[in-house]
């Protein structure tokens, strides 16, 4: 592991004590995980979730765990078959997909034109930013019966309850990163005599990305929440109708396979994000982006 | 600037020196206080095209407070100022925008077509900094920054270049060729140019004239006749030193003369604002 081959100091008639270290650029050096392979990583990595679908797998096959409670990996496989056989799968993701896009979409965008404008408006702040604080604290799943009450348990609600979900964070996020601007940054502008929009085009909206990527991604992960929450009321499509369905036929395998596509969705939606960040923000990677 | 001015690579960067003597800047009885506090009282300077001016002064003596009014980015309570309208700043940190390539900060708002690409990329060789005009600011040293941030301002062709300590921050070998590098594009471009340091040494070594401030008014403007490139150890060198640390120590007694500044009621020395 350590290329480093300390010799302790023994004679008894020095004061000074020293260690003495020998360098061979032959030897790995030291620093442990950092400097293992790719393979290595990825080895350790996959050593836990292998685990424990091994384990799974095997608690079902030896009949450990009654199969009703928690079907075995290869079950839910054969009940992924079954809802692609029968086109449930296929018409249940576009649906959902939709309403979690259109939702984030809107409430997103919204939360970021409101975000820009009160970070760069003290006024426009004063007026609306202590009411969206507020309400801003009430947890959106409260809101489920209310948005049945009003938009009654069609696409309205779901979308509804979506939109309010991902407002806040792409708001929060857009104002803090918009306020975080060192003043002197501002001030540059004003030097060399940028107008107010090539200020904000120039230099605001480029430092803010990073804060308002952030807000962003957090706004996608909550659309996703309120999507399994608002696709528990009443559905008649998309992935919350199949586990609807599945949970009035105490079909276990096809409800832990409704719920690990969200979960593959959730992962899915973090890539996208992460990968948007790669994107928007070279100037922010290690090396020089040539 | 035209199109066929940058026919020719040599006139990317305007130079205007023929316009040398005009006054670049001019206040008259100017004043500026906050509130109670007066930080100048009655200031009258004219500084000329071409000429380089250093202001000194202990720190809270408003040196500062006197760029940034000629900057544009304060204003004055009373007085009148007239002050070239292509003026440019240095500050004492680099202040580069870093999601902005090093190019596309020195053109800034002037367009990113392929002419302003092409002054950036001059600006940026006169500061022999071409070969980092692509790159990202955070790979940039903290003299890289520096003269970047000089290129930014030689970029607009200033007719004034306003230097807010830009050196403070910098290790002395770097602070040294960053003085030649502006003593060398001010001797070229020929802006009227007004440093503020704390650094006698500094300004006596780069300016024609040296203007000590003091108690909100100008203690001592003294002319730096001795011709460049100037020897530090010498006789007519250290004659002038001496005159302008006994005006700094008139407005402080407690400044001793060997680092008079460092002395200065403990206040911190970077802060001037």
């Amino acid at each position: 592991m350590t290329a480093l081959q300390e010799s302790p100091v023994t004679g008894p008639d020095t004061l000074l004590k020293t260690v003495t270290r020998h360098y061979d650029p032959k030897r790995p050096s030291t620093g442990g995980g950092r400097r293992q392979g790719h393979g290595v990583q990825l080895a350790l990595r996959m050593i836990a979730p292998v685990g424990l679908l091994v384990l799974w797998q095997l608690s079902s096959s030896r009949g450990w765990v009654d199969p009703t409670t928690l079907p075995g990996p290869t079950t839910i496989l054969d009940a992924y078959r079954e809802l692609w056989a029968a086109g449930d799968l296929q018409a249940a993701l576009p649906i959902s997909l939709q309403r979690a896009g259109v939702g984030l979409l809107i409430g997103g965008g919204a939360g970021l034109v409101l975000g820009v404008i009160a970070g760069l408006s003290v006024t426009a702040e004063r007026v609306y930013d202590a009411p969206l604080q507020m309400i801003r604290t009430i947890p959106f799943i409260a809101l489920v019966p209310l948005f049945v009450v009003w938009f009654g348990i069609g696409e309205t609600s779901k979308v509804s309850l979506i939109i309010g979900a991902s407002i806040f964070p792409v708001y929060l996020n857009t104002y803090h990163a918009i306020r975080g601007i060192d003043r002197k940054l501002l001030e540059v502008g004003r030097t060399f005599d940028m107008s107010r929009w090539e200020t904000i085009r120039l230099v605001v909206v480029p430092l803010a990305m990073p804060g308002i990527l952030v807000g962003w991604r957090y706004a996608a992960g909550t659309a996703l929440l309120a999507l399994v929450a608002a696709e528990q009321i009443n559905s008649q499509a998309g992935i919350g109708y199949i586990l609807n369905t599945a949970n009035q036929f105490q079909r276990t395998d096809i409800i832990l396979a409704g719920i690990l596509v969200y979960a593959v969705l959730g992962l899915l939606v973090d890539g996208v994000m992460r990968g948007l960040e790669r994107v928007l923000l070279p100037w922010r990677a290690t090396h020089d982006g040539n | 600037m035209t199109a066929t001015d940058l026919q020719h690579d040599d006139s990317v960067l305007e130079d205007r020196t023929d316009h040398t003597g005009e006054p670049v800047v001019e206040l008259r009885n100017l004043s500026k206080s906050y509130g109670e506090q007066v930080i100048l009282d009655g200031i009258d300077l004219t500084i000329e095209r071409g000429e380089f001016v250093a202001l000194l002064g202990p720190s809270g003596t408003g040196k500062t407070t006197l760029l940034r009014i000629l900057g544009h980015l304060e204003d004055a309570t009373s007085g009148e100022a007239t002050i070239a309208q292509r003026t440019s700043v240095v500050f004492q940190e680099p202040r580069l925008i870093q999601a902005q390539r090093v190019w596309r900060n020195v053109v800034l708002a002037d367009g990113g077509g392929a002419a302003s690409k092409r002054r950036a990329f001059a600006a940026l060789d006169e500061v022999g900094l071409q070969q980092k005009a692509t790159a990202w600011p955070k790979v940039l040293s903290g003299g890289e920054a520096q003269r970047v941030g000089l290129a930014r301002a030689l970029y607009r062709s200033p007719d004034l270049l306003l230097l807010d300590e830009p050196f403070g921050a910098l290790d002395a070998f770097t602070r040294r060729k960053a003085q030649d590098l502006v003593l060398t594009l001010w001797q070229e471009h020929q802006p009227g140019v007004l440093l503020v340091t704390h650094d006698v040494e500094e300004s006596l070594l780069l300016a024609d004239r040296v203007i000590v401030l003091g108690g909100g008014h100008i203690r001592a403007d003294i002319r730096m006749d001795v011709p460049r490139p100037r020897d530090t150890t010498s006789v007519a060198f250290n004659e002038i030193k001496r005159e302008v640390l006994a005006q700094l120590g008139h407005v402080s007694p407690h400044l001793s003369v060997d680092n008079p500044l460092h002395r200065d009621h403990g206040k911190s020395y970077g802060t001037t604002s």
